[in-house]
């Protein structure tokens, strides 16, 4: 293992700020989640205010923990992800650039070394993040809702940072099959549109990568994480044939 | 293809090349590509690869350097690491350049001191740019950048793809300088449109046309066959009396006064012209003033190499 790309991605993800607004956006969502559960009533009011809506009772159920989490889950599936996606592709399109390849190419001695930190470093972010704003969420749920279990919650969040690797390892694969980084981005956004629709299924809705967003909501919903573990197991899996297939294709590139 | 013999060094008789391709075979469709390379690279020398756009020189270079696969032939490398300097080099824009160098070598798995990378950014005249991120570098600056992160790896060879593009004149003449203050140290390979680069710090050079090697050997002996064989011939007298005197001289094909004191002379080749003309003024003692011709040039031979393989 060579510590210095290691560091360096370390350091990407630092001096760029890329961290810093990956955790903040995080954090953002998971203080707007809930406060729009808490506040929907009013939102909706606010929508239409002179209209028929504003002397009607709405007659919306009782919001509940659960679903202010939830709310957080939905805002992370499409936007948090579409930003790790981002964040993978800076440091995995190695070769949109003809001169930086060649720097590290003629460098470095196997793929493996070359692209495993351009991974592990962007997951670990996507991870910490998604850590982060499953834990304002659930400040914020607490403050709104009453608290749901910490540790659980955590828990549950750790399964969604398997997702996030996933998402990383899937923009491994896009940026080994095409150079632009636009185009890596536009492609694993396809294949991780591809895998939800497949998950959406429902017999293979225990089985999809994406099901392991949830884990943040189930101990709030009363349900046991052990749920998921047919989904974690799917997404170990992918993950490594992914990233497995990432590297036999970068390995593969001429410059 | 025509080969010059080359003087290198190691054992007498048996040449001591870092780098020789046997057939080797690279084909991209529709006439683009390298094929039936055979080159030899002498270890120590600096070696140049010239030819026209899309002749093929990236194709081999990133052929030899371990960036492509050959389609046919082998390569075989007597080098331990060697390196290749894109033409338009490029680093991750938020490190230093102190940062890319010190990165360079240890990715490399080069040990490397500060005061490494401080002697490779002072050698490509960047030492003041050490602190400064390299994101807003000039394309020049990028260049001598990559030259230095290049040279703190120590390279058995170096391979350079246009050094001097995008750099001001005087930073070609440092770059060319730098260039041969490396001959002996390590190995270097130059491809450069700039002939007249080439030929002033190559001590051998291959031509490249559509692909196929169509000459190499020394620098010397190529551009010796742009020799001139027609001079202007200025001298202390009277120009026609010497009109008179080479015309009676069976290796002359043609004379004409130009000026009172100025012949034009043709010879049948540029030696019975060289040879002929100093004694001829001697016998007839007639001061020479000067002797002019067309400057010997990789530019004319290359044209010539390049035009024969064309028609």
């Amino acid at each position: 293992m060579n510590a210095t790309l290691y560091r360096l991605e370390a350091t990407r993800l630092l001096r760029t700020h890329t961290l810093l607004l990956l955790v903040l956006a995080f954090a953002a969502f998971g203080a707007v989640g809930p406060l729009l559960v808490h506040f929907v009533e009013d939102l909706v009011r606010l929508a239409d205010p002179q209209g028929e809506l504003a002397g009607t009772d709405l007659g919306l159920p009782e919001m509940t923990a659960a679903e202010a989490l939830g709310s957080h889950v939905e805002l992370v599936a499409p936007l948090g992800v579409l930003l790790v996606v981002l964040v993978a592709a800076t440091a995995l399109t190695l070769d949109a650039s003809p001169g930086r390849s060649v720097f590290y190419r003629s460098r470095v001695r196997g793929t493996a070394r070359l692209i495993l930190p351009r991974v592990a470093l962007p997951a670990l972010a996507a991870v910490f993040a998604h850590l982060v704003g499953a834990l304002v969420a659930w400040g914020t749920t607490a403050l709104l809702f009453g608290a749901p279990p910490l540790a659980a919650v955590l828990a549950g969040a750790l399964l969604g940072g398997v997702y996030m690797a996933f998402a990383v390892a899937v923009v491994a694969l896009s940026s080994a099959l095409v150079r632009n980084t636009l185009a890596a981005v536009g492609l694993a956004v396809l294949v991780l549109v591809v895998f939800a629709g497949v998950g959406s299924l429902p017999f293979l809705a225990g089985w999809s990568p994406g099901a392991l967003l949830q884990g943040l909501v189930l101990p709030a919903a009363g349900m046991p994480l052990t749920d998921l573990l047919p989904a974690v197991a799917t997404t170990a899996v992918l993950t490594a044939g992914v990233l497995a297939l990432a590297l036999n294709r970068s390995a593969a590139r001429e410059v | 293809m025509r080969t010059e013999e080359t003087s290198v060094p190691g054992t007498p008789g048996v040449p001591d090349n870092v780098i020789t391709t046997d057939g080797l075979t690279r084909s991209y469709g529709d006439g683009a590509g390298v094929f039936d390379i055979d080159l030899a690279v002498p270890r120590g020398r600096v070696f140049g690869l010239v030819g026209p756009n899309g002749a093929g020189k990236t194709t081999l270079l990133s052929v030899i350097a371990g960036m492509r696969e050959a389609g046919r032939g082998s390569v075989d490398l007597a080098a331990g690491r060697t390196l290749l300097c894109p033409d338009v080099p490029d680093f991750e824009p938020w490190l230093t350049a102190a940062e890319v160098v010190r990165l360079s070598a240890e990715v490399a798995g080069v040990p490397v001191t500060g005061r490494d990378v401080a002697d490779a950014l002072e050698r490509v005249g960047i030492p003041e740019s050490a602190d400064r991120r390299n994101g807003r570098f000039s394309r020049g600056m990028r260049q001598r950048l990559g030259l230095a992160a290049a040279l703190v790896c120590r390279p058995d060879v170096l391979i350079l793809d246009e050094p001097a593009s995008g750099l001001d004149p005087q930073g070609r003449v440092d770059v060319l300088d730098l260039i041969t203050s490396l001959r002996g140290e390590c190995t270097i390979i130059l491809a450069s449109h700039l002939l007249g680069d080439v030929q002033r710090v190559c001590d051998d050079v291959a031509v490249l046309v559509r692909g196929r090697l169509v000459y190499q050997g020394p620098t010397a002996a190529i551009a010796d066959q742009g020799r001139p064989n027609a001079w202007h011939v200025r001298v202390r007298g009277s120009a026609e009396r010497l009109a008179q005197a080479l015309r009676e001289q069976d290796w002359v094909t043609r004379v004409a006064p130009v000026e009172e004191d100025c012949v034009y002379v043709e010879a049948v080749d540029a030696e019975s012209g060289e040879l002929g003309l100093p004694r001829l003024l001697a016998g007839s003692r007639t001061p020479l003033v000067s002797m002019n011709g067309f400057e010997a040039d990789l530019e004319s031979a290359f044209l010539s190499l390049t035009n024969r393989t064309d028609r």
